[in-house]
């Protein structure tokens, strides 16, 4: 991330992280994350309580049956300029629950996903680096809007 | 504590006929000290399983272990209890007792041991929402698992599943 | 007050972390919880009847990812099972790696659950410190298995990798890392006068109610019921250490109350022990092979000749992990029954609630390590109308407890 290149996006990205399902490894490396080794918050991104107030809304785990209807909306609260970051394989492709009946679909069948972190479960480096990809989208989002 | 054969004689005498089977198997682990565990498998008459049960629990309060696994034959569904025996106490005294009984395709029910063993109800709850066996006297009947907008007569479990498009 | 009217508190359904997550449904007076109830089922992704269709071996890494954080306890149950049901035989090498392996994973499961109950009574500070720690434990799995969250170190018949050389290297240093460092957090977890005044007496589960609901594990250990599958039931390389034993409160010289504290209790104590197995394990490890059959294929035709039940059973760091398998002729069993720990102490949670304040339900919810507690909001309904909460709100309920006490002290 350089540090000139963020001039529409002003303030700091906040994310809400919810778990359609996920087996909680992905939720763990989230939270490593934030924990002094990796420290996210250093680059100002934050893990907040609602959805209400986030940038970025982290999806881990398949999307199952029985929350389905809660993660849409979930989604629809959260304010746009919005984006949808996945983490974790089975997010993106149902992994390795493919068979089974409780199943929705992938995550993207659903709500518009905007950034794929593959792994399983991926490592903080790379959620890290997920979500400044997911700031660069924004940045270029916000740009549209200031030039229109 | 009562050897695994003495559990049996004592159950024996208890419910008589309502005893159909019954084996010990043993297990050994531990590299340098060789452990052995006993391993009692009893084989019951479906009227006689609550009765079986309340009286095992007067011996040592049951465990249980893991929830009911399920054997699906032509004719019926075997469901297996998978107790623990003198569980609690430390000292490697724990003893599993594995309880199985036959249930007639034609009359998929049972009776509800949570009287005994209150720890017993999610397992009780998802055997009736997982294999339709019909579980009476069950104090909370609400489906655990499976999602709501699963259509009736849908068990995940059962051999031939229904309600799964294939694709 | 002559009006006894109570109130319905929801808190879920995005409970993320084990098999069941969990909606809760309170119903409260005032401050205080009357009665809760559970709602499960949000990812249940249905691995008992996929494990129908996959063979042996690809069973073990669906297994692996029913929980992430006990990645090693699943595995290791149905392998367990497995081999109890087809009597294979384990090599004594493998016993003990998989011992370690086990073990770690407690480590590192214990430290990420003492920084989860800190922050949920606002004591954030230890939560980082904690997380800051746990890194060197995972550190040590990504040198052992390559990856730091699941291991795939276990197969049917053994383990899939050796610790020799660089690998036990690093083993030590982290049994010695954690050995230095044991007294301090003890220290912190044990003596901190602000959190025990939130844990102790809170959340009480009794030793009648723990042996009754079948509760498992640091739960059912915390109120005096010696059950830990280790010393009771002999698998791995547990048989061989003399002195392992089940640990409750009573080590420490304190009578079992089976409240929170009680459960911090013994779960500090197990750090303790753990890193003493794996120093124990990495001293008496015999040599030879790591695994009984190292191709798949034979495995899985081995396995076909087999009409059997086994049953496999390991401690995993929240409690029993139990699975029961049967085998009938095919190249994948005809029926795997999973229980994890949580399983059996969901039930637990209800006795618990009765009586506790709402700014106690967060430290309530995970003191019996349902992982990573994060409910995503609560909502008040008071008649007709309804009044959301979220749970930034509840936490803070609960930080303002903490600084009330603070102050107090």
């Amino acid at each position: 991330m350089k540090k000139d290149s963020f001039k529409y996006f002003k303030r700091s990205l906040w994310a809400f992280h919810i778990n359609s399902g996920s087996c909680n490894a992905c939720d763990i490396e989230i939270l490593a994350a934030l924990t002094p080794r990796y420290d996210a918050e250093r680059f100002g991104i934050k893990l907040v309580g609602t959805p209400r107030h986030a940038d970025v809304l982290v999806i881990t785990g398949t999307m199952t049956e029985k929350i389905k209807d809660k993660v849409i909306r979930v989604f629809n609260q959260v304010p746009d300029p919005k984006l949808v970051m996945v983490v974790g394989s089975c997010g993106i492709s149902k992994g390795v629950f493919q068979e089974s009946y409780a199943m929705a679909g992938p995550v993207d069948a659903h709500i518009p996903v905007d950034v794929y972190v593959p792994g399983c479960p991926p490592r903080p480096e790379a959620i890290i680096y997920g979500v400044a990809r997911a700031w660069e989208k924004l940045e270029m989002l916000e740009k549209g809007n200031a030039a229109s | 504590m009562l050897h695994p054969e003495e559990i049996v004689n004592k159950l024996k005498e208890y419910i008589g006929d309502g005893l159909l089977e019954w084996e010990v198997r043993t297990r050994f682990d531990g590299v340098t000290n060789i452990r052995e565990q006993k391993h009692l498998y009893i084989k019951l008459n479906r009227g006689a399983f609550h009765r079986s049960v309340a009286f095992l629990y007067k011996i040592s309060p049951l465990h249980i272990s893991c929830p009911m696994a399920s054997i699906e034959s032509e004719e019926a569904i075997e469901l297996i209890y998978p107790f623990m025996i003198y569980s609690g106490h430390g000292d490697q005294t724990e003893q599993p007792l594995i309880v199985s009984y036959d249930i007639p395709k034609s009359d998929l029910r049972t009776v509800s041991v949570t009287d005994i063993i209150p720890g017993i109800i999610i397992m009780e709850r998802e055997t009736q929402e997982m294999l339709g066996i019909e579980v009476e006297n069950l104090p909370d009947e609400r489906r655990i698992f499976t999602p709501d907008n699963m259509e009736e007569g849908f068990l995940p479990l059962r051999d031939k599943v229904s309600g799964i498009s294939e694709e | 007050m002559s009006n006894k009217e109570t109130y319905k508190l929801q808190i879920g359904p995005t409970h993320p972390a084990f098999k069941e997550p969990v909606r809760f449904e309170f119903e409260v007076d005032g401050e205080h919880v009357l009665h809760a109830d559970i709602d499960m089922g949000y990812t249940h992704r249905g691995i008992e009847h996929v494990s129908k269709e996959r063979n042996f071996i690809q069973i073990i890494y669906l297994l692996e990812r029913i929980c992430g954080i006990c990645s090693t306890s699943h595995p290791m149950a149905y392998c367990l099972a497995v081999e109890n049901a087809a009597e294979i035989e384990v090599p004594a090498r493998a016993k003990y790696i998989r011992t370690i392996v086990g073990e770690l994973e407690r480590l590192h499961s214990h430290l990420l659950w003492a920084g989860v109950a800190a922050h949920e009574v606002g004591f954030d500070t230890l939560f980082y410190t904690t997380w800051d720690i746990r890194e060197k434990v995972m550190d040590c799995l990504e040198v052992i298995s390559g990856n730091r969250v699941n291991y795939a170190m276990l197969t049917i018949g053994g383990v899939r990798r050796d610790i020799i050389g660089e690998v036990a290297e690093a083993v030590n240093k982290t049994v010695e890392y954690y050995s230095d460092l044991y007294s301090q957090l003890e220290d912190i977890m044990l003596n901190d006068m602000s959190l025990r005044l939130r844990t102790e007496n809170v959340g009480i589960l009794t030793y009648d109610e723990a042996l009754k609901l079948c509760a498992v594990g640091p739960t059912a250990r915390a109120s005096g019921l010696a059950k830990d599958v280790r010393a009771d039931y002999a698998v791995n390389a547990y048989p061989d250490i003399p002195w392992l034993k089940a640990i409750t409160p009573n080590d420490v010289g304190k009578k079992p109350v089976g409240d929170i504290y009680d459960r911090i209790v013994v779960r500090v104590l197990e750090i303790k022990q753990s890193v003493d197995i794996i120093r124990f394990c990495m001293e008496n490890m015999p040599g030879g092979e790591i695994v009984a059959e190292p191709k798949a294929v034979k495995v899985i035709n081995q396995l076909k000749k087999v009409k059997a039940h086994g049953i496999g059973r390991y401690e995993g760091p929240r409690g029993e992990v139990s699975h029961y398998d049967i085998l009938d002729n095919n190249e994948c069993p005809v029926g795997v029954k999973v229980k994890a720990p949580t399983y059996s102490n969901i039930i637990s949670w209800v006795p618990m609630f009765r009586g506790a304040e709402i700014a106690d339900i967060p430290i309530i919810m995970s003191s019996i390590d349902p992982c990573i507690a994060c409910s995503d909001r609560a909502s008040f309904v008071e008649g007709e109308g309804k009044k959301t909460v979220s749970f930034g709100e509840l936490r803070k309920l609960s930080m303002e407890k903490m600084n009330k006490i603070r102050r107090g002290l």
